[in-house]
């Protein structure tokens, strides 16, 4: 008869009464954490196409921790930790989810990939017919990276850590991604989980935000018709092509996202349909599934249980209030410049999210006015908010590295 | 407040006014290029008015059909063109093979 004990068996279990008691908790807090997600995705208010692949692998790598040779505990999922060229290889030869995040996820490969998708989704038309108008909104939508920055040095962030969170108050995830990648590595996942987990409430939160600093009247305003001519697609290659050509010119640290946004761009207007169709859809939902699989898988009690992350969760709230509150305010100072004829909602499609923000911005106008139609513009406030993110991201890679 | 503090409002500050003037400098190349490459479009072309077409053709003559089909292929393919044969339109799914036969020979073509 052989003599086996029960948590030689159960490995997950041993692992888990092995642990100290803030492992535990931490353990079935994620756990349980990830179940919440998978239901708040399947509900829809959260964006399912992250949130379930994310919540399953929560869930699943804190249940799966066993104990490895030499003792120590880990799972067969991946291990951030790996390091130097012996201790990765061989993790790629055990861990299943360890090819894609070492060969996607530390370069930045995984971010590019969706601002590929994403770039082939964007119509800069609606960009270039008002650029101005539509630039200035962007730019008041930053107003919550420019806040929350100095704020999280006084709450004990360093300066590194700071501005990458800042990031997430340009609501862009592949953007926060790629920007705590290289200012951040060692807390990017908490950076991102939070980054994604706020811009997945933004669909229903915004509206309360709208509805309490515009009033009715006014949300109901309707656009004049436009008068623009329309943008033909060449040029709106020249127009990808000068904006890659000089950004990366200007900033060569987000030279890869510039880059991956306009190739987007550029293959949606050129009529490569066969690379449309692969961008816009296997490219953008493959990568997006793999992005939040990963991120999910990553935030394993051991490595994610940080104290930082309350800091990072408060910031991240204020960084999107803020700049909503920007992007509103701006659509004010529109709504007066022009007498009264700009919907100040439209404001609110400058947080980017390309594209629910904009949805956003049409949604709680035409309960307001069922006629209103803010759409177009609300998609070039938008996705003038990528551009301006994607700088002032540049902007703040560029000026930590500067100064050392 | 701390002198950390206060470089990183600086930082924020600087940061954000170098990040309005490169994006007011792309929305003002966005306005150039419009304006530019207006210049260069082509006047819209005059639409004909909508022909009144009949459903039913107003005599079931196979000679004219020939020669309407006739002249509406040279009017769109302007080269010289032998009409070989007419055929009733067949379901595409009884002739899956010839369709991807012709798929597979047009598939290196960029644009479809």
């Amino acid at each position: 008869m052989f003599d086996i004990q029960f948590l030689d068996l159960f490995q997950g279990f041993a692992t888990l009464v092995a642990s100290e008691p803030s492992i535990i908790i931490g353990r079935i807090f994620l756990i349980f954490l990830g179940l919440l997600l998978i239901y708040l995705g399947q509900k829809g208010v959260l964006e399912a196409l992250l949130m379930i692949p994310m919540g399953l692998g929560m869930a699943a790598v804190n249940a799966a921790v066993l104990f490895l040779p030499g003792g120590q505990t880990g799972t067969l999922f991946l291990d951030p930790l790996a390091s130097g060229t012996d201790q990765v290889v061989n993790e790629l030869q055990i861990n299943w989810l360890q090819p894609i995040y070492t060969l996607t996820f530390s370069n930045g490969l995984i971010a590019c990939l969706v601002f590929l998708g994403i770039g082939s989704l964007l119509d800069v038309g609606y960009v270039m017919q008002r650029p101005f108008r539509s630039i200035f909104l962007a730019i008041c939508g930053e107003l919550g990276t420019l806040v929350v920055f100095p704020m999280g040095v006084l709450m004990g962030l360093p300066v590194n850590e700071a501005a990458a969170t800042a990031t997430i108050g340009g609501a862009d995830g592949p953007m926060v991604l790629f920007a705590s990648l290289i200012l951040a590595p060692e807390i990017f996942v908490p950076i991102t989980v939070v980054g994604y987990l706020y811009l997945g409430l933004t669909y229903g939160g915004f509206p309360y935000l709208i509805k309490a600093m515009v009033p009715k009247h006014i949300r109901a305003i309707p656009m004049p018709p436009d008068t623009a001519r329309p943008i033909s697609a060449s040029e709106k290659i020249v127009f990808a092509v000068v904006a890659c050509v000089l950004l990366s010119f200007l900033f060569p640290v987000a030279a890869p996202l510039f880059f991956s946004l306009f190739l987007g761009v550029i293959v949606r207007e050129s009529g490569l349909s066969y690379f449309y169709d692969l961008f816009s859809n296997q490219i953008l939902y493959g990568a997006t599934f793999f992005l939040g699989l990963t991120l999910g898988v990553l935030c394993e009690a051991s490595t994610i249980l940080n104290p930082k992350v309350l800091i990072l969760l408060v910031i991240g709230v204020v960084a999107l209030t803020i700049s909503a509150i920007g992007g509103i305010l701006g659509g004010y100072v529109l709504y007066w410049l022009s007498g009264g004829k700009y919907n100040p909602v439209i404001g609110i499609a400058a947080v980017s999210c390309v594209p629910t923000c904009a949805k956003i911005a049409q949604k709680v106008v035409g309960e307001a006015n069922k006629n209103a139609i803010v759409l177009p513009h609300a998609l070039g406030v938008s996705i003038s908010g990528v551009i301006t993110s994607a700088i002032f991201a540049a902007v703040l890679i560029s000026m930590l590295r500067a100064a050392g | 407040m701390s002198e950390a503090v206060l470089t990183t409002i600086n930082q924020a500050i600087f940061g954000y006014v170098l990040m309005a003037i490169i994006a007011a400098l792309c929305a003002g190349i966005i306005r150039l290029i419009v304006i530019l490459l207006a210049r260069t479009q082509k006047a819209p072309p005059v639409v004909a008015p909508p022909l009144t077409v009949s459903v039913l053709p107003a005599a079931d003559d196979p000679a004219t059909i020939a020669a309407v089909i006739g002249a509406a292929v040279h009017a769109t393919l302007g080269a010289p063109h032998r009409i070989v044969s007419f055929a009733e339109h067949q379901p595409p799914t009884a002739n899956w093979a010839r369709e991807m036969r012709s798929r597979h020979h047009t598939s290196h073509t960029p644009r479809r």
